[in-house]
């Protein structure tokens, strides 16, 4: 019950300091906020380099080139801005087995996407229609072109979208760390900086029980957080333009639940050293700092993941979440230790991290 | 009642309690008075197990604080040197916390917090945080605090420090009351007036060592002096001579 009673105090002491509330809130609101608008921003940026339609603007006539553009996605327009120019000549030219030249004017800075497909459909019409020549003369078409690239794109998703992936799991892994670290900054070293450790340490309570009432305030702050987090990260997401960039992100109840229950003794591990961190620390910016630190840790753990992706990191805590994390929200297979072997061991540190606070607790140092 | 026997403590090199040893008795205010680093406040954090001593023996009601601390802190109730309260919790939340802490619960629990508030005229500002409280208003919170549970034994490190005439009118109230209801009083202080006034029993400490105790009369005469001024001078001084 005493428990309860620190818990209920952490908790009331903790949600009035504006602060730390302000913290936590804004990396929970500010960050699928922002991780919207840049998936927002890039879906429109893609838009602007869809194919734009093309205005015949010479005097020549040529059915079947325009007939080869329209099959290959371009449209022809009369008020489009950029022009095909084809010279009054063009028929007579083509019937006579002739090279005739062709102009585009465009503003190359803006329709460059389409300029660079109307030179090569034109390119490859031209080719086709050579290849034709050549036969009708007995000559084979493969002659005039020794070598024929093809080039095929192998990956589902693009480049961006795969990056605004990662970006995404890096985001709700770094959550954990960002939450809470004012509030465990200051239910620790704050504790001791204002001189209001000295009388909660002469109630009569363990000090394992006062490390263990505050971690669960902690805690439970970290998981609520966490939960907006997720909840609000997926909900923004569902409304972007995440599908214009070939991002399949399951942003369902059942994948958001298995996002949070996969973070959920990080979150706690997370509290637990942020405590502890505060109690050995001699002040509260120092306190503060130490933890601003640690949470750069889920960017390090990235990156060397990154860098060394064949490496086992099957179960160490943060690699295990981040490369988890992949599975219900990208929908990627990689391969995962159980959830249950990680949770323990993650569970199984709460505890040795808890520990070792209460003992600087039962320190005379712990008072400064 | 608080026991000590030979208490010892050390930090590094510096000795801040070298031989503290005296019994402060039920239905009795005792105070240890001394200059300033004479080793009072070194010698309440002993006795409520905030330092553990290098030698010798704290007791509250008997149980010996380095081994049944939580035992010895349920008979006690604390008055720190440094008040540190919570500058977000109301005057009311910082009672109903210690009362939690002590082990009351629902109507028992609120019962000791109105009687405190009463006690401390502390009604007005019930429903207040202590950010922005006068330190009278400070130190009378932290001192419900330390008597919401309605301990047997209280420790008040220098309750009457900084505290104005009003103040230190309600706290005289309270101690005398505290003695009549037959708790353990021990306090620390340097401000001779009001030891004399309230005092049954002072314990003279210079240089972490017990350097004579008994009733303000008692030292007075021993000493030959006019007043507790001039008997605690002397006690101090003639130890600074067979130095």
């Amino acid at each position: 019950m005493r428990l309860a009673t620190v818990v209920k105090k952490e908790l009331v002491d903790g949600l009035r300091d504006r602060r730390a509330l302000l913290a936590a809130l804004g990396f929970a609101l500010l960050g699928p906020l922002a991780i919207a608008s840049m998936v927002n921003a890039m879906a429109a940026a893609g838009r602007e380099t869809a194919l734009k339609p093309v205005r015949l603007c010479g005097e020549g006539e040529a059915p079947a080139l325009i007939a080869h553009l329209r099959a290959a996605g371009l449209a022809i327009a009369d008020d489009a801005a950029i022009c095909l120019d084809l010279p009054a000549d063009y028929a007579r030219g083509q019937a006579a087995g002739e090279s005739v030249r062709v102009h585009i004017r465009a503003d190359l800075a803006a329709e460059a996407p389409t300029v660079a497909k109307l030179e090569r459909e034109i390119t490859a019409y031209s080719r086709s229609l050579g290849a034709k020549r050549l036969m009708a003369r007995g000559v084979a078409p493969s002659v005039a072109a020794p070598i024929v690239v093809d080039t095929q794109s192998t990956n589902r998703v693009s480049r961006a979208a795969s990056a605004l992936g990662g970006v995404l799991i890096l985001y709700i892994v770094m959550a954990p760390f960002i939450l809470v670290f004012a509030m465990a900054a200051d239910t620790s070293a704050g504790e001791r900086e204002r001189r209001s450790l000295e009388p909660l340490l002469t109630h009569p309570l363990r000090p394992f029980d006062i490390v263990a009432g505050k971690f669960a305030a902690l805690a439970a702050v970290n998981l609520a957080s966490m939960a907006l987090c997720v909840g609000l990260s997926l909900f923004m997401l569902a409304h972007a333009a995440t599908a214009e960039l070939g991002l399949r992100i399951d942003t369902g109840f059942a994948a958001s639940f298995a996002v949070f229950l996969r973070l959920a003794p990080l979150c706690m591990l997370v509290a637990a050293v942020q405590l502890a961190l505060g109690l050995f620390s001699k002040t509260f910016k120092e306190a503060q700092q130490t933890s601003m630190m640690l949470s750069l840790l889920p960017l390090v753990v990235g990156m060397l993941l990154l860098l060394r992706p064949g490496v086992d990191a099957s179960i160490w805590p943060l690699a295990w979440e981040i490369k988890a994390l992949a599975g219900p929200l990208l929908g990627s297979t990689t391969a995962a230790a159980p959830f249950g072997v990680v949770a323990a061991l993650e569970l199984a540190l709460v505890v040795l991290v808890l520990l070792a606070a209460a003992h600087r607790l039962r320190s005379e140092r712990v008072l400064g | 009642m608080i026991e000590t026997i030979d208490l010892r403590k050390s930090f590094g090199r510096v000795s801040a309690v070298e031989s503290v040893g005296f019994t402060a008795a039920d239905a009795a205010i005792t105070t240890l008075l001394g200059g300033n680093g004479s080793g009072k406040t070194t010698t309440l954090r002993l006795i409520c197990g905030l330092l553990q001593p290098d030698a010798g023996v704290a007791r509250v009601d008997g149980i010996a604080v380095a081994s049944d601390r939580v035992g010895a802190l349920g008979r006690l109730g604390v008055l720190h040197d440094e008040l540190g309260l919570y500058s977000r919790l109301t005057v009311r939340e910082h009672l109903r916390f210690s009362a939690e802490m002590h082990g009351l619960r629902a109507r028992a629990r609120d019962l000791a917090v109105e009687r405190t508030l009463e006690l401390l005229e502390l009604g007005a500002l019930a429903g207040r945080r202590t950010k922005g409280f006068s330190h009278g208003e400070r130190i009378k919170v932290a001192l419900g605090r330390a008597l919401v549970h309605s301990p047997r034994n209280v420790l008040l490190d220098e309750p009457t420090r900084g505290l104005d005439v009003f103040a230190m009118r309600t706290l005289r109230r309270i101690l005398m009351r505290l003695r009549a209801e037959g708790a353990c009083v021990l306090m620390s202080s340097h401000a001779l007036a009001e030891v004399n006034e309230l005092s049954d029993r002072v314990v003279v400490i210079d240089a972490g060592r017990v350097r004579a105790s008994g009733s303000p009369a008692e030292l007075i005469a021993e000493t030959r002096s006019a007043d507790l001024e001039g008997a605690f001078v002397a006690l101090v001084e003639e130890r600074r001579a067979a130095a």
